[in-house]
């Protein structure tokens, strides 16, 4: 798996060295090791390295973002012994995924105006203007977000603590994400930010999209198109396994 | 070896699906029952999000049954006019039951409904069937078996719309099977089972009607009212993922042939108070998890979009 990682890896360090005197200054030059992750029906998680250049005494921050979701996070309570979902608060636009990794803490590389600007770090992804009008505002706010990062964290589609970022050389940089088997399908966008004694220098990004493949997409897409049909289907393959079961069973 | 479920959206080991068809199909085997009461908690125990759970469930039902009810045929245990009535109970029941199961997973309370409705039938089946069953083998113990009448006459014999059941030597109002029919056929769609376990004792405790009878028709019916929520969870959720109910099938098949096996050597009241457990066992788990704090008190729903 990892063998076309590497050498589209090793093509990519030549053709950043040969580049490298252009892009010495502040140009900021990014790839990733794929730009399509296929979900087969043998999918169980792929990684992603994503490297560039940059100038030397750049800190860079790599972000991640999945497509779009909307999230209801409920809160359980007790209701005469049973434990049943009570509040709940609707986040709108969330990404479906979020990776970060940087060269060093993110208080180190610039100030929490700047981070929230950018949007850097799950936490100022997720804010009050996620929410749905009617509930903006609202006091449980914070424990509703965390509890949703920390949801999302246990499947491994968010990360809150940035990754470390590889500095191969002085100015050639790599960092690797896993992209897990459960994650949706769609565009993910790759940002990468350089700063430099903490200001934005510089901000590239690109797209890697996450699509399903082979029969596994054939059925998803079977099914959400053609839904009558899909059903209908659903229950003659059920009809023919029982039948024929059923009558190699009783032969035996 | 995995294999990514295209529907539910995640990678399961082949071989964990494929026993847990076959332990499944076993106990079906062994018991006469269609497992969809074990086999739908074991897909939300291993991660499959609960609608298609229910919605993949029914699909493979679908299967199971028409296995068995063909073995019922070919024996003449089937009363097809009543399993007719039955079933317009049963399309009734399990179009309102997937009505609701889309109200209720957009109000946030599916999975307490699923799991209440299991504490509530599991309990009150489970608890029936022990007592009857140790009944009888103290009793096959201490003295000859007796001789009960046909069926005891009750309030629902005044009921209109009177109707000859020839096969099951019966003339009842068609109202109370086509009642019976309704409310398993709701249980069917919200939990993700066949409702054997509900539709046959009701049948024998309720109708009158003779056991294999009873057994042979109500598979009959679970067919078609299984068939109806895959149609309808397919056309309205798409949760029916093809490809697990296939690979769910194949073990079940293949369990339950080893699980008749080992049915013909056990007794038919052993074989009830074992299942009686089995049953109260799902349920006390279900009152656990309902009553016990859960590890975090949250829980997320996604959307697309």
């Amino acid at each position: 798996m990892n063998r076309p990682i590497f050498t589209k890896f090793s093509i990519a360090l030549i053709m950043l060295f040969l580049l490298a005197p252009h892009a010495y200054g502040t140009e900021l030059i990014i790839d990733s090791s794929t730009n399509e992750v296929k979900v087969s029906s043998s999918f169980i998680g792929t990684d992603v390295m994503v490297f560039g250049t940059a100038n030397d005494k750049d800190d860079i921050i790599v972000v991640i973002t999945g497509p779009t979701e909307t999230a209801i996070v409920r809160k359980k309570g007790r209701v005469s012994g049973i434990w049943i979902n009570k509040e709940k608060l609707e986040f709108r636009g969330i990404p479906g995924f979020y990776a970060i990794a940087s060269t060093r803490p993110l208080s180190e590389i610039t100030e929490t105006d700047e981070l929230k600007k950018q949007k850097i770090g799950i936490h100022n992804v997720i804010t009050t203007a996620s929410l749905n009008s009617k509930d903006k505002n609202i006091k449980t706010f914070k424990s509703f977000k965390d509890a949703l990062v920390r949801g999302q964290k246990t499947k491994g589609l968010y990360l809150d603590m940035p990754l470390a970022i590889d500095v191969v050389s002085k100015r050639l940089f790599k960092t690797t994400f896993h992209f897990p088997n459960n994650m949706t399908t769609g565009i993910y966008t790759v940002k990468v930010f350089a700063f430099q004694k903490k200001r934005l220098v510089s901000m590239v990004s690109k797209t890697i999209s996450v699509e399903k493949i082979g029969i596994g997409a054939d059925v998803f897409k079977f099914a959400k198109e053609q839904s009558a049909l899909y059903g209908l289907l659903a229950i003659l393959i059920a009809v023919l396994s029982g039948w024929i079961a059923s009558v190699i069973f009783r032969k035996i | 070896m995995h294999i990514y479920l295209p529907i539910a959206e995640m990678s399961v080991n082949i071989f964990l699906i494929l026993g847990m068809g076959g332990a499944v199909g076993f106990l079906s085997g062994l018991f006469g029952v269609g497992g969809g009461f074990l086999m739908t908690p074991l897909l939300i125990f291993i991660g499959v999000p609960p609608p298609v759970a229910v919605g993949t469930e029914a699909n493979q039902i679908v299967a199971s049954s028409v296995s068995g009810v063909l073995a019922h045929w070919r024996r003449a245990n089937v009363d097809f006019k009543m399993g007719f009535v039955l079933l317009l109970g049963g399309f009734v029941g399990s179009s309102l039951g997937v009505i609701l199961f889309k109200y209720l997973q957009n109000l946030g309370q599916l999975d307490l409904v699923i799991k209440l409705s299991y504490v509530i039938f599991l309990g009150i089946i489970g608890f029936l069937m022990l007592w009857e069953s140790s009944r009888t083998i103290i009793r096959s113990r201490s003295a000859a078996a007796r001789r009960g009448k046909l069926h005891q006459h009750n309030w629902f014999h005044g009921l209109p719309f009177k109707m000859r059941f020839r096969k099951s030597k019966l003339y009842i109002s068609a109202i109370l099977p086509f009642l019976i029919g309704a409310t398993v056929g709701v249980l069917s769609a919200i939990m993700g089972v066949g409702g054997g376990f509900i539709m046959v004792p009701a049948m024998i405790y309720l109708l009158g009607m003779p056991t294999s009878l009873a057994i042979g028709t109500s598979l009959f019916q679970i067919i078609f009212v299984t068939a109806n929520v895959t149609f309808l969870q397919a056309l309205t959720v798409q949760t029916v993922d093809i490809l697990l109910a296939v690979l769910l099938l194949t073990g079940a098949v293949i369990g339950a042939q080893f699980g008749s096996k080992y049915s013909v050597r056990m007794k038919g009241e052993q074989l009830r108070a074992l299942l009686a457990l089995l049953v109260l066992g799902v349920c006390v788990k279900m009152i656990i998890d309902l009553t016990v704090m859960p590890a975090d008190l949250y829980s997320i729903a996604l959307l697309m979009g």
